[in-house]
Parts: structure tokens; sequence; C-alpha cells
């Protein structure tokens, strides 16, 4: 018998499929683990939210941090700030002025930790995300600036890391915006203002996914597809959406999604949709 | 939406591994002529392909690819465990008595894998026994079609003279 009716006669042993099977089992687990641990990381640093915002001598402390600082940059969009560890984040609001300010231990911290403001219109929104904050008081925030009369809504984006914070401010219609950097102490300060008139609606193209639920699918999202302006709206139904780009026609998305699809992880989750731009997708 | 499709296509991936599971335990075992081996090596690829099945843009090629993390794994399997046998120690049992006849006629390509480094059997289980013309060998091997021909008859050259000595040693 020549080598190929030897190849052809290998024995196949009976345990091929059990075998098969088991790695499998143990493959899918590993998988299963991987996602729980980064999952765990978002679960860490709620638990810490809430140990932070009910432990009085923190509330407190937050409480009396000085407004008063030198002024470093103001801007609509860009960043600034200092690379820190575990800075603590409190708000402060009056009227269209919403104070950011940090701390560390009890003590307001001299910089800024490091941060990026965004803006993005259909609808027109804000986002805000901050790194070196273990500890940040997000419910405040959130409350905060609710009250301003020119805030539409704010929701929290999820990222898988879990020493950084991220939101939206959605802003109604015909609303300018300033950021003020600040230093010793290190605060931001969002300023909004009525811009007296505001541009007529118009159809907005994008790349879309589904909806899905605030939650860990949002930051694995944003990690597929690290090269892609990805952000994340909530849509009139209280869900959420992945985003990419905004696009003035049809066949500018559909270029962008056909440049999407080449992606080594693209499962086929976005399509292109459009919306006016002073609403929410549905 | 995202977990659904991560659903699907482990499912999928069961369904083509079951298809092909036969032809890549055969590969496996023509690296190290061992059932258990053979299974080890299996297991750790269907292992790895798993974790990576979900960055495949197409599964046109599955079978390729997967073919291909056999290879791969076996070959680490073999160096691991440095299983590699030199002709020195073998040149007598390739040699072959029928003169005139092709190299495959004349010597048992089977027994010859183990006179050849992991790579180089490679080349010869994929052209003899898994009967692949070189343009999907390249695509097994991620090379181009050229480089596989080149280095196939490099291993044929060397398996003739390892044909020739064995010969020689018979007379």
């Amino acid at each position: 018998m020549m080598g190929k009716d030897r190849y052809e006669n290998i024995k196949i042993p009976e345990q091929l499929a059990s075998v098969i099977y088991n790695a499998q089992k143990s493959a899918s687990a590993r998988k299963r683990s991987l996602r729980t641990m980064r999952f765990a990381s978002l679960i860490a640093a709620c638990i810490m939210l809430l140990f932070t915002v009910n432990i009085p001598s923190v509330s407190h402390a937050m409480s009396k941090i000085p407004v008063v600082g030198k002024i470093v940059q103001v801007l609509q969009f860009g960043g600034g700030g200092e690379r820190t560890d575990g800075a603590r984040v409190g708000t402060e609001a009056a009227e269209n002025t919403l104070k950011i300010h940090f701390s560390s231990g009890n003590e307001p911290v001299a910089n800024v930790p490091s941060y990026t403001v965004e803006q993005k219109g259909a609808p027109n929104r804000l986002i805000f995300t901050f790194n070196g904050t273990r500890q940040f008081d997000y419910e405040t925030i959130e409350k905060d600036l609710h009250t301003l009369p020119l805030v539409k809504d704010v929701y929290r984006n999820i990222i898988l890391d879990d020493s950084a914070m991220r939101f939206v401010v959605e802003l109604k219609d015909g609303v300018k915006h300033s950021i003020s950097e600040f230093k010793d102490p290190g605060y931001l300060e969002l300023k909004l203002t009525p811009n007296g008139e505001s541009a007529p609606p118009h159809e907005v193209f994008s790349i879309r996914t589904g909806e899905m639920l605030l939650g860990e699918e949002m930051g694995i999202l944003e990690e597929l597809y690290p090269d892609e302006d990805i952000s994340f709206i909530k849509t009139a139904t209280g869900n959420f959406i992945a985003v990419i780009g905004e696009y003035d026609t049809v066949e500018e998305a559909k270029n962008k999604l056909k440049e999407i699809t080449e992606h080594e992880f693209y499962n086929g989750e976005f399509y292109v949709d459009s919306w006016m731009s002073n609403e929410s997708p549905k | 939406m995202r977990f659904n499709n991560i659903k699907l296509k482990e499912e999928q991936y069961s369904e083509k591994l079951g298809v092909i599971r036969d032809k890549l335990y055969r590969l496996a075992y023509c690296y190290v002529k061992n059932e258990q081996e053979a299974l080890d090596i299996v297991s750790e690829a269907t292992y790895k392909g798993y974790l990576a099945y979900g960055k495949m843009q197409s599964v046109t090629y599955f079978d390729t690819w997967m073919s291909r993390i056999v290879i791969n794994t076996a070959i680490d399997h073999v160096r691991r465990n440095k299983r590699t046998v030199y002709i020195e120690d073998h040149g007598k049992e390739l040699a072959a008595t029928e003169r005139g006849a092709t190299l495959e006629e004349r010597m048992d390509l089977y027994d010859a894998l183990d006179r050849l480094v992991p790579e180089e059997r490679t080349y010869i289980i994929l052209k003899f026994f898994v009967n692949l013309p070189f343009r999907e060998m390249a695509q097994v091997l991620s090379l181009s079609e050229n480089t596989v021909k080149s280095k196939f008859y490099r291993i044929i050259k060397k398996l003739k003279h390892y044909l020739i000595e064995g010969e020689v040693d018979n007379v």
C-alpha cells in the first residue's frame, strides 16, 4: 500500500466527535469568562460609585470645593486636563451653568483630569469623557444637568474601562455652549445660552445598528471598531443605537457602510438610516 | 443583536467543523502517527479556531482556514515534543526497487514524512494525500503560488536524494 492509500485508511477514532465537542465547550467557557471579566470591571466601578455617594465625608468634601480658579482654556469641543488616577467627580448647577469639579481624598485637585468633549449633531449633543476618574457621582451629574432648562436629556455611555466615564448631554434646539477649564482648583464649567435662531431641521443619513440596552454591548462595539467614530444615541423608545458618521446624502452613507463591511469584525450589525436633525432616531 | 450573531456563528462553526473533522484528524495524524497525539492536536486546533472564528470575514474558506490552524498546531506540537527524525537514521527504509517509476510510486511517501522536518511534511501531505493544486496549497499556507512550487520541488529533490542513497545502501 502506497502513501495515498495509507493516508486514506487512517482509522478515525470513535472519540473524535467528543474530543471536538469538549474543545468547543472549553473555548466557549473561555470566551464567556473574558466577557464576564470585562463586565465585572464595570460593576466594580458602579459599586464604588454607590459607596462614594453614600459616604458623608466625601459628599461633604465636594460641597466645600471652591469654584474660583485660573482659567486655562475655553472651548466648544476638544480636550484638556492632565493624567490623574482615581479623582472623584462632583457637580454644581446654577441656572444655565454646570460646574464639574474634582477631588482626591478630601482635597480638590489642582488640575482637571484628562477629558474630551465632542459635539455631534442629529440630535445636537455633547459627549463628555473623563479618564482617571474611578469614583464619580454620575447620579448627581445627571440630576444637576437635568435642572438646566436648555438641556433636553442626559444619559451614560458604557465603555470598557473602569477608570473612565462618559456621558452625553443632549441640548435643545438653538442652544450655544462653551466649556471653560480652570486650574487651582481644577474644574470644568459648561455654560449654555440660547442662540435665538435655530437652524431649520434637515434629514441626516448615518450608519446605525439596531436598538440595544444600556450595557456591555455598547462597550464591545466600540472596541470592535476602534478606527470608527462610533457614538451612541438614545432612541425615542429609550434604548440605544450605535451610530457612525453623519452625512447629507444616502450615497455617502452607503459608501461608508461598504467600507465598514470590510472590517474583520463586521457581523452585519450596521445599516444605513436617516432621521431629522432635531429628532431622536427610532 | 450582537450576541445573537455570536450564537449563530458558534453554531455555524460546529456544523462546518463536523463536515471536515475526519479530514482534519488525518492531517494531524500524518504529523505524529499516533492516535492520542493527533486527537490532542485536533482538540487544540478546535479550541483556537473557536476563539478566532468570530473574527472571520467570510466562511467560504473555512476548510482552508481550519486546515491551516491544524497544520500550525501540529507543527508546534511536533516541535514541542522534538519528534523530528533525520535521514541519517533511516536512509535504508526509503529504498524502493521499481526503477523508472515516479517518486510517488517508488517511495512510500507516508513513511517518507518521518524523514522531513514538520514544515516540509505539510507540502507532501497537501500535494500527494489531500490532492490540493498549488493554488489551493498557497491559500492554506498563506504563501504565493510560486513560493509553494519552489519549496515543493526542493523537498522532492531532497526526497529523491534520500531515495538514491537508499538504493546505494541496498546494493
